[in-house]
Formats: C-alpha cells, structure tokens, sequence
C-alpha cells in the first residue's frame, strides 16, 4: 500500500482512495521551466514563480484575528496557486476553529498572537477534509528530496526556523528550530550539470513583500534554515494535476 | 566474519532531538510553538529526556513566548515516550514562572546578534559536552568537574536567559549534579 495512502487512511477511507485513484491517473503533468539568470548563474528554474508572486499574502487575514496562521496561509495560497482550492486564508482558519484543529488563543488576556498554530497531522487532516487533498507529514534529510518531491509533482510546504530566515545574523540558539511554515514555490537547477541550486518560497509570516514573495532561498541555507542536517520536516500534498487555471488568483 | 556493533546504552541528545520531533512535536505541538532542548533527567525515576514547550510567535524583529504549556520525558534507554502531561493537568515546569521576566505571561525574547555559523557551533558544543556527561549522569556516578562545568557553560550559552528559569525546573537533578 502507498505510505501517503496508509498516511491518510484514518480519517476518511474512501475519499482519500478517490482521489488517490485521480491523482495516478494525471500525475504526469509538466511542471512549467524557464532558464533564468540568478545572482550570475544560469538556472533552470521549474515551477511558476510569477503565478507565486500574484498569490502571495502576509499571514493574518482573517476575521478570528489569529497570526499564528502561517501553516493556514501556506494551505490556502498553495492549493489556490495551483487552482485546487479556492479557500482563502479566511475560510481555513474559520474551518480550522470549527473542528478544533488549531490554536485558541492562550493566556490572560488572551494572546492573538500566537493563536491559529497546527501540528503536522492537523494541517493534513485540513487537506484532506477540506480540501479533499491527499497529504502527509514528512521527514527528510535531504534538500534533493524536498526538491524532487515538488517537482514530482507535489505541493511542499516546509517548516523551519523563521527567525533563521528573517534574522540570520540576530540569532540566539533558541531560534534555530522549527516555528514556522512556507510555501516551496520553484526549484532552481543550474542549467549544465542540473544541480540542485536553491528553492524559490513564499513566505507569509514577513509583512514586507519583498522579502515575503518568492524569495530564493539557496539549497546550502536550505540546510540550515530548514533544519535539514536535524531532520527537516514538511508537508507534502498530492495535487491530481498542475498547474491549472485558478480563478482564484 | 561480520563485526557487531553494540548500541549505545542510552540514546543521546541528538537521538532525542530527532525521536521527539518525529514523534511527539509533529502529533501533539503546533508548528510556532517554541520547544526546549531535551535535557537529561532521572526525576522520574528511570534515565529521561526531558522537554517542554510553550505558544510562541517568531516574527521579524521579535519573538515572544508564553508560559509553558506542557512537558514530556521520552526513556532514556528505549526511545519511547514515558510521559506527556499539560501544565494545567500535572504542573512541573511553569511552577518557575515567578523566577522569569514575563508580563501577563509574555516573555519577549532579546536578538542574540550571533550569526547561523556561530549558533551552529554553540549547539555543537552543548551537543559535544553533553555527550561527555550524560552516560555518567543517568548511572548515577560522578564525571570529572571539568567536563560538568563545560557541559553547564554549555548550557548558559545555549539557552535563552529568559527561559532558564524553566529549564532548571525541568531537569532539577541534572543541573543539580553539574553544579555540585
């Protein structure tokens, strides 16, 4: 049996076998590629990063007022990128309250701050319930992989440390763990040898867009940054096809 | 003929590290939430990692943590989790809220202007150190002094001022033992 299958199998069965069926059947869509020139190297980049930065939003858009959101975010903005959803950031949080599949606010009074926060099997229950996804929690110890699995086809959102990727000179050890979650939006390779070079993500939880959109970030900082050498940690989701049209966008 | 390679008696701190976020972090804690270093313990009763963790947001510029909220003890020896428990159910490490500088149960962590490089050698050498102590701690013999003062310059220069308070709370017996 198929681990995401397994993965998924216990909240509901049947759905998940649909659209596992549907996702083997469309699996082979292409991934768009262009060449592009980044900081002197000739890459080839794969996935759309112009789509990405349409989509992009700071965290926090929702009516609960929660900001912790940025497991929610990256859910809403990934599957709308690639047109499987058209849930903002509003509907998952609103969703996510409902059946108590993420953070109340906590502490006297209460903290907003850090309200809206999932663990690993809540954000896939979210995919698979609400968004009648297949998706499941993973480790890994090699960026290749999160690469490979993005561009198999996969959404790939991966948590890491936010103040190793906001801050990373204003460190203090306590900072490098995970805390937070992006979206993988492009896989740069260079152009000749196919390396892997580094990974385009949007990232929600920086309210300045320049930073927050399709940033790149090298495969060496991956490591670090994602906790990679640790055992990094992401959540991948099987789209049946990509990318599609999203009105949404 | 094929070599045997004996297991370590108990599992390290990296080991811990690596069972509790394949575990525990990604079934029970929120990504966001802050989550300690694992410290060795014998307050149960039997050789333990020790951690616990607290809601937290990490944002440009500041990072805020809250009082934890739960703790757990992974065996030592096994790998498994040997306890999990919320503060409001069975209290251990918040009790040490009143030695922290929290307000209204907010603690506001200060940059600590070191760069990637330098954090990844501290945790390095509180990985080292550690290694150098931990096998003695849980048998309950001694280690030479100076090794358990590195493994607690470690420590002070790994752990957020701000959130000592709730380590000591955490592993008592250990900080005891490396103080003494």
């Amino acid at each position: 049996m198929s681990d995401h299958v397994e993965a998924v199998q216990s909240s509901e069965p049947e759905a998940v076998g649909r659209m596992y069926d549907a996702f083997l059947e469309t699996a082979t869509a292409e991934m768009p590629r262009r060449p592009v020139k980044h900081e002197g190297r000739d890459l080839i980049q794969i996935g759309d990063v112009e789509r990405a930065a349409k989509i992009w939003e700071f965290q926090t858009n929702n009516e609960a007022g929660y900001q912790g959101t940025c497991v929610l975010a990256s859910i809403s903005q990934l599957t709308r990128l690639y047109g499987h959803s058209e849930h903002r950031e509003n509907d998952v949080v609103k969703w996510a309250i409902k059946e108590k599949l993420c953070d109340p606010p906590s502490g006297n009074p209460p903290n907003y701050e850090w309200a809206g926060g999932t663990n690993g099997l809540q954000a896939q229950e979210i995919v698979n319930r609400l968004l009648k996804l297949p998706a499941r929690p993973e480790h890994t110890n090699s960026v290749e992989q999160i690469a490979e699995r993005f561009e198999g086809g996969n959404g790939v959102i991966l948590f890491l440390s936010g103040k190793a990727l906001w801050e990373p000179n204003n460190l203090t050890p306590e900072d490098l763990k995970v805390t937070h979650a992006v979206s993988v939006v492009a896989v740069g390779r260079d152009e000749k040898t196919g390396n892997l070079d580094g990974f385009w993500i949007n990232d929600t939880g920086h309210s300045d867009p320049a930073i927050g959109k399709t940033r790149f970030i090298s495969a060496e900082d991956m490591k670090t940054i994602g906790l990679v050498k640790q055992g990094g940690y992401m959540l991948t989701i099987d789209f049946p096809s990509r990318p599609a049209p999203s009105p949404g966008v | 003929m094929d070599s045997i390679v004996l297991e370590a008696k108990y599992k390290t701190y990296s080991d811990a590290r690596a069972l509790s976020g394949e575990g525990i972090v990604r079934s029970q804690v929120a990504i966001g939430h802050h989550v300690s270093f694992p410290l060795p313990t014998r307050r149960f009763g039997r050789p333990a990692w020790a951690q616990f963790s607290a809601p937290s947001a990490a944002r440009p510029g500041v990072s805020t943590v809250g009082l934890p909220d739960r703790w757990w003890a992974l065996d030592a020896e096994r790998g498994s989790l040997a306890a999990y428990a919320f503060e409001d159910i069975v209290p251990m490490v918040k009790r040490a809220a009143d030695s922290a500088p929290h307000t209204n149960g907010v603690i506001t962590l200060k940059g600590g202007g070191r760069s990637l490089d330098e954090v990844k050698r501290a945790l390095a050498r509180l990985e080292h150190s550690l290694g150098q102590v931990t096998e003695l701690f849980f048998d309950g013999r001694s280690a030479p002094a100076s090794n358990r003062a590195e493994a607690l310059a470690a420590l002070k220069d790994t752990i957020s001022p701000e959130l000592m308070p709730f380590y000591r709370a955490l592993a008592p017996d250990f900080f005891a033992w490396l103080e003494r």
